[in-house]
């Protein structure tokens, strides 16, 4: 199963000197994220799947595969706890 | 937002916009009306008659502070719950991922307020409250009624998970009831904020300053804030402390012309549109209604002479052994001493105090 999210609708954010800030009202946390983190991020609200999400790092950071699935799906869930990113129920795709 | 493990993030936020100049701070004033008339309030009568721009004017303000890299918006006025088209600007303010904080009297937030609040998320939503006991607090606002429905509006708020912001002014007729509305504000879930700076009235008018703590009390007040943040340590770096962005002069006792964030990243647009460093300086740069909010904030004379006298030190305040406790403020400097490179008279009060109490 390739899950779909989306960026959460309530959070404001802004990038700043090539960074982003992301400030999550339900938390009242602040985080930022840059490189490869703000890359998936940018993927995430361009409604990409976790596996797609994860071609496309393989392609632009030339890591290997088993290496980035666990990196993005470790990252993944990183924003999923923090709120950042909810799952979204009603894109969730199978790959089969 | 509480800052206690996002320090470093908010610092690194801090020093980026302060060394680019990026406007990352921006509050407007919505409107000078408001239903109280509280004997400190800086806003003159005249002001108090200015309704604010219209909903379109607005829409397109908000768009060029975020072109120019705005990314906390404070909504404040006058009372902005008298504009009827408040939820169209915060709906705004959110579709451009602006973090938004709204001040308030609360007086105005109903139930059905406080829920159509919840359902815009702000950052958070700051209240005044000057007093635990409501003879107290409507004295000051000249309403009777308006503690009750103040505080029922924190409780509306903070039940449904909103950050409110408790704020209060210690003046001479409330500073007795301080330990008390520590209680009423914790018992509310509210975050309590203080400052014990009465400002004077935007056209130089003295007279909110005769509210101001006197000596004796100003002493109470830092044996008691130091016992309180002994107590409360993961609120010391709550923000903003105050929208200021002062900037610490730990290390030297060289105080800047220009310490604080105003024209760096912090500024102030008023019920008229005109762009200002901040509340306290009530000098206009340019009017959005005549010129873009980017332009002024690049371009303004006004904005850029400020910019050029930031860290020069302050004439007088060479060698003073009160330092550690100043707490300048520029725009006061002005208003009340004459201008913006003197020493601030209340702060020098201030710090001399702090330190022989210390």
């Amino acid at each position: 199963m390739s899950t779909k999210y989306e960026i959460n609708p309530n959070c404001a954010f802004r990038h700043i000197d090539g960074e982003l800030v992301i400030l999550i009202p339900e938390k009242q946390r602040l985080h930022r994220l840059k490189d490869v983190g703000l890359r998936i991020w940018e993927l995430v609200g361009e409604g990409k799947t976790s596996e797609e999400i994860c071609e496309q790092i393989v392609a632009e950071y030339k890591v290997e595969r088993k290496e980035a699935e666990q990196d993005v799906k470790e990252f993944l869930d990183l924003l999923l706890e923090n709120c950042i990113i909810t799952p979204n129920i009603n894109r969730e795709q199978s790959n089969f | 937002m509480i800052v206690d493990e996002d320090t470093g993030i908010y610092n690194w936020l801090l020093a980026t916009s302060r060394g680019k100049q990026i406007p990352l701070f921006g509050m407007i004033e919505l409107t000078g009306q408001c239903n109280l008339y509280c004997r400190h309030c800086f806003v003159t009568s005249e002001e108090r008659k200015a309704p604010g721009l219209t909903t379109q004017q607005y829409i397109k303000l908000l768009e060029q502070m975020h072109k120019s890299g705005t990314f906390f918006v404070m909504l404040s006025g006058g009372e902005i719950f008298l504009r009827t088209d408040l939820y169209a600007i915060i709906e705004k303010a959110k579709e451009l991922r602006l973090s938004v904080r709204l001040f308030t009297n609360g007086t105005l937030i109903t139930r059905e307020v406080a829920h159509k609040i919840t359902t815009l998320y702000p950052e958070a939503v700051e209240i005044s409250l000057y007093g635990a006991k409501n003879n107290t607090h409507d004295w000051l606002t000249r309403v009777p009624g308006s503690f009750e429905k103040t505080v029922a509006a924190i409780e509306l708020l903070t039940e449904r998970g909103v950050l409110v912001v408790v704020k209060n002014v210690w003046m001479r007729f409330n500073w007795s009831e301080a330990d008390d509305w520590l209680t009423l504000v914790e018992k509310l879930g509210g975050v309590p904020r203080w400052s014990a700076n009465v400002v004077p009235e935007n056209n130089g008018g003295l007279s909110p300053t005769e509210l101001r703590l006197n000596d004796e009390q100003l002493m109470e007040l830092y044996d008691w804030e130091l016992a309180w943040k002994q107590k409360n340590d993961r609120f010391k770096n709550s923000y903003p402390e105050e929208t200021c962005n002062k900037i610490n002069n730990d290390g030297n006792n060289l105080e800047r012309v220009m310490g604080c964030g105003a024209t760096i990243n912090n500024y102030l647009i008023d019920f008229r549109g005109e762009v200002m460093p901040c509340p306290q300086i009530r000098l206009s740069a340019g009017n959005v209604l005549n010129a873009p909010f980017g332009h002024i904030w690049k371009n303004s004379r006004l904005f850029n002479q400020l910019r050029a006298m930031r860290d020069l030190p302050v004439s007088g305040c060479q060698g003073c052994t009160y330092w550690r406790h100043c707490n300048r403020c520029p725009g006061l400097a002005w208003i009340e001493d004459g201008g913006f490179t003197l020493p601030s008279s209340w702060a020098c009060k201030i710090a001399r105090i702090y330190s022989e109490v210390e």
